[in-house]
């Protein structure tokens, strides 16, 4: 040590400082991928003639996130409801997941709030599907709710904690 | 190992005529030929369906044969319905053994039976083997030692290994996942590699893992041996938590914890950090031998004394009785003050838990991630590759907006930094639960010692007012608390030290079980194995030049290590080439690894049989190639069959040269079969030994022909009928046809005709004669037995009456 009274900077003797970016880590349900592939699922699986509105979408889409929000769709749909349990939030990234969607053109907007999947997204489906442990959760839970959760049945749901 | 067919017979019984074919198969190269629609894959199919292979076409229990086997078969112009059907073929291994199977296709035999007699007996006229009946088609049929295929993989020598199922069950690899490789129909076989693979087992990834079979890849034992060291290394986890939870039961009877053992790992401790005893004392944690040291001083302490009598210690008692207060209210407070810190471990690790368990959500979906990438609708997207599909601008690969020019990391990475958190989490969380127990562990001992203070306050009272001259109760109670609680130490510690032992050899044995672990090789596949692939690549390559592919240059051509499939620029081939390079491909792939097995150790059976081969018109030339390729050298046996309608002329030509046995049929396979002079094999038992004497009157097998002929005199028998009026016996024949007889030596005469027709029926032929010649006259009497008397009785009644008519002319 030569200088006897070093501040940092002059210890560093004026060397160049240089700044690398590192990448942030990001949730996996962030990803265009990820929510591309939960949206023709939910489309596949839980919905009538591979229509779907909004507001199904929103719920489904909310009630994936995590196990406790799957658990409260669950007990919701089971007539178990816990009042202070939201069953749907509003999501930006699932609108812009279907935008990206409408652009992949995996499905399309048939009227208004209504969306429908098409042949392209079909196909994409059957391809997660092919692969049993691939999204095991998210297939486990919407074959759990598809017989159960219907347009009616959420209007219902949305109308009694509106 | 090797499967060879050595004959194949077929029998197909009408009710006026049986028509039947009998093949025999040489070495090396074998060339059926015969017209389109004329029999030719009839041979072929029977031959899968002899062996129960009819489950590697179709998950369907109906007969896969053409109709002429099990419904109509024309014989000329005539179109006339099977009455019954069997096929037989002969096989021998490569150690020489020889079997004959027989499977009933219609008729009265159970067509899930298939009998087997370990003799030559199409071939060489044997027909003295014990034949045995085992199943098929039916669960079991792989493994039960009734179950043919069990029969048929010990017979060629394979040792099949079990599979995953979809379902997560386990499976043997099923003899008919494996023979798509080495038996091509017609029908469906020619349009991809391995196109018809019997999915319906669901038997996870059964393409590769036919694959590795058949080539005796040691991935397989590798995977194999890899599961049973993950299997025991889970037995011995679960020894070791057992143990140690024996150990900490232990522990807790004297206050104590065990330090420095790993909780979740079985880890041999060095010299010197052996697993020690710690035992909670109210103000800290002693050794267990310190703590031992400490009671037993204050034992002997108590001992050197004599017992005082209460008034001689009254005012000891008194001051004994303050510091035990003040040492409760001590222990009271210290216990108060580790029932919070306690509660806050337990918080903490509830957070981990919570933490760790969203952690193991996140990594599922990344893995997930992973593998949606690959798939092939998503490669095509354009948001995949990080463009707009809309504007095409590039986008980054988040739904929410980032903060200012953050990338986000990659699946990969982000895969890489969860895992990294989760096992950074997991080892707090291992931390946070042994400090957790250790402190529950104190907080007990505080509690006890309380509870001893507070007994001891009691006895010290009771002590104080107790009459003067009477020996102290305190002190007395106090020694034999102490000592009571020496002997328990004692006792615990030598309990402890013996299981510390065991737990030593468990974790001895963890050691060598993941020393074997990781000195599996990496990769599944082993250098061998690589060596192995990249041969068959080497001969794939060469056939497919020899056979003059087109559509791509074949010596750019490689063997997936991870399918085993041909692959072109890292494609799969298949998309890349014409049909009729297609069919050139599926010739070198599965002929290769016919030539493989010559020289490499292979589970291959060194067979091959392809069902028109000549698809989507090939060239000429092409086929004269596989001809010559498949033909081989003598030094490696093997056998080719090859079924086609090429036309003789050409095909002579394309032959010319080539070493191989040529089958060749004019018109249809089946043709009726003469039977030839029935009154010969009537006129007795000079037809050479009988299978009884053989045997010298052991319990002789019966051929099927032989019951056949049995059990068609014994209907014949059955339909008797006596009609008086007549003087004559109706009865029906072989075929069904009536007969009638008015003589005892008619009747005998119909009843051998119909034994000989029934052995015709089913006897096997060898250039248009039978192999065996019947005894019908023995086989007649044999069953006529019961029916003997009441045939004399008639005649003999007949006769007379007609005596006594010619009685009554003649008067």
């Amino acid at each position: 040590m030569k200088n006897p009274d070093p501040t940092i900077l002059a210890e560093l003797g004026g060397a160049a400082f240089r700044f690398t970016p590192r990448p942030v880590a990001l949730p996996p349900d962030l990803r265009p991928l990820w929510r591309l592939s939960l949206l023709v699922l939910l489309f596949h699986r839980a919905s009538r003639q591979g229509r779907a509105s909004l507001k199904k979408l929103h719920v489904l889409n909310w009630a994936l996130r995590q196990p406790e929000s799957r658990a409260t769709l669950l007990d919701v749909l089971r007539g178990r409801a816990r009042p202070d349990r939201a069953i749907v939030r509003f999501d930006p990234a699932l609108n812009r997941a279907l935008d990206l969607a409408k652009g992949e053109k995996l499905v399309e907007q048939i009227a208004g709030d209504k969306f429908q999947i098409t042949a392209k997204g079909r196909q994409l489906a059957e391809e997660v599907l092919k692969d049993p442990e691939c999204m095991k959760t998210e297939k486990w839970f919407l074959d759990e709710v598809s017989s159960e959760i219907t347009e009616a049945r959420i209007n219902r749901l949305l109308a009694a904690v509106a | 190992m090797r499967l060879r067919i050595r004959a194949v017979q077929l029998r197909v019984i009408t009710p006026s005529v049986t028509c039947g074919a009998d093949i025999a198969f040489g070495d090396g190269l074998a060339v059926l030929r015969a017209d389109n629609s004329s029999g030719k894959s009839t041979v072929v199919q029977s031959i899968i369906y002899a062996l129960g292979l009819e489950g590697m076409l179709s998950a369907s229990h109906d007969v896969p044969l053409p109709h002429v086997m099990t419904d109509s078969s024309e014989v000329g112009a005539e179109k006339l319905p099977v009455t019954e059907s069997m096929v037989a073929v002969e096989i021998e291994n490569g150690t020489g053994r020889v079997a004959t199977v027989f499977r009933g296709i219609k008729g009265r035999r159970n067509k899930n039976l298939i009998s087997v007699a370990e003799e030559a007996v199409l071939t060489e006229k044997r027909s003295t083997a014990t034949r045995s009946d085992f199943y098929v088609r039916q669960a079991g049929a792989a493994v039960n030692e009734r179950g043919f295929h069990h029969w048929f993989a010990e017979f060629v020598q394979w040792e099949l290994p079990k599979v995953a199922r979809v379902d997560g069950t386990e499976c043997p690899l099923y003899v008919e996942c494996l023979f798509p490789l080495m038996i091509i129909e017609q029908k469906r076989g020619w349009s991809a590699i391995q196109a018809r693979m019997p999915f319906h087992y669901r038997i996870r990834d059964v393409q590769r893992k036919a694959v590795e079979f058949l080539l005796a890849l040691d991935v397989y034992e590798l995977a194999l041996r890899r599961q049973k060291l993950r299997e025991e290394a889970f037995a011995i986890r679960d020894e070791w938590a057992r143990e140690l939870s024996r150990v900490a039961d232990l522990a807790r009877g004297i206050n104590g914890v065990v330090q420095n053992l790993n909780v979740s790992t079985p880890t041999v401790w060095k010299e010197g950090e052996a697993p020690a005893i710690l035992i909670a004392r109210v103000r800290d944690w002693l050794s267990f031998s310190d703590a031992l040291r400490q009671d037993l001083d204050e034992l002997a302490q108590l001992e050197q004394r004599e017992i005082p009598r209460v008034e001689r210690v009254a005012q000891e008692l008194e001051t004994a009785l303050d510091t035990a207060a003040s040492e409760l209210a001590e222990a009271d407070l210290a216990a108060d003050e580790l029932f919070h810190e306690v509660e806050h471990e337990e918080r903490q690790s509830g957070n981990l838990n919570e933490r760790l368990s969203a952690l193991e959500e996140d990594e599922r979906r990344n893995r997930d991630l992973v593998k949606l990438a690959r798939l092939g609708s998503i490669e095509a997207m354009a948001a995949s590759n990080g463009h707009c599909p809309t504007c095409h601008q590039t986008v980054s690969d988040a739904l929410l907006p980032q903060a200012e020019r953050q990338e986000p990391m990659t699946v990969e990475q982000n895969l890489k930094f969860i895992r990294s958190q989760i096992e950074t989490f997991s080892t707090i969380r291992e931390a946070s639960i042994n400090s957790l127990t250790a402190k529950k562990r104190r907080l007990e001992s505080l509690r006890q010692r309380a509870a001893e203070i507070r007994e001891s306050i009691r006895s010290l009272r009771r002590t104080l007012v107790s009459e003067g001259n009477e020996p102290s109760i305190e002190a007395i109670e106090r020694r034999l608390r102490l000592r009571d609680k020496v002997n328990v130490a004692r006792r615990t510690e030598e309990d402890i030290s013996g299981r510390l032992a065991d737990l030593r050899s468990i974790a001895a044995r963890w050691k060598t079980n993941q020393a074997a672990l990781a000195d599996l090789p990496k990769g599944d596949l082993s250098e061998k194995d690589r060596e192995k692939l990249e041969r068959l690549r080497d001969i794939f390559v060469s056939e497919l030049q020899q056979f003059g592919m087109t559509s791509v240059d074949p010596t750019t051509l490689r063997i997936s290590m991870e399918n085993y499939r041909p692959e072109h620029d890292g494609f799969d081939l298949e998309f890349d080439i014409s049909a009729s390079d297609m069919i050139r491909t599926i010739w070198a792939y599965l002929h290769g690894f016919l030539e493989l097995s010559y020289n490499r150790p292979t589970n291959h059976l060194k067979l091959l049989i392809l069902d028109e081969p000549k698809q989507q018109e090939t060239a000429r030339v092409s086929f004269g190639e596989l001809f010559r390729r498949a033909a081989g050298s003598p030094d490696h046996p093997h056998q080719v069959i090859i079924a086609t309608s090429e036309d003789e002329a050409t095909l002579k030509g394309l032959l010319d040269g080539i070493p191989h046995n040529y089958i060749s049929f004019p018109g249809r396979i089946l043709k009726p079969l003469t039977s030839t002079d029935e009154a010969a094999g009537g006129q007795g038992p000079d037809t050479g030994p009988d299978t009884s004497d053989e045997n010298g009157g052991d319990e002789a097998e019966i051929m099927p022909w032989e019951e056949e002929a049995r059990s068609a005199v014994r209907r014949a028998l059955e339909s008797m009928d006596f009609d008086a009026e007549a003087r004559m016996i109706t009865l029906v024949g072989f075929n069904d046809e009536p007969l009638s007889a008015t003589s005892r030596e008619e009747l005998d005469r119909l009843l051998i005709s119909v034994a000989a027709e029934a052995w015709v029926a089913y006897v096997p032929f060898d250039s248009g004669e039978p192999v065996f010649e019947a005894d019908e006259w023995a086989i007649v009497e044999d069953v006529l037995g019961p029916y003997e008397d009441r045939i004399e009785e008639f005649f003999a009644k007949a006769d007379n009456e007609s005596v006594e008519d010619d009685d009554v002319e003649d008067v």
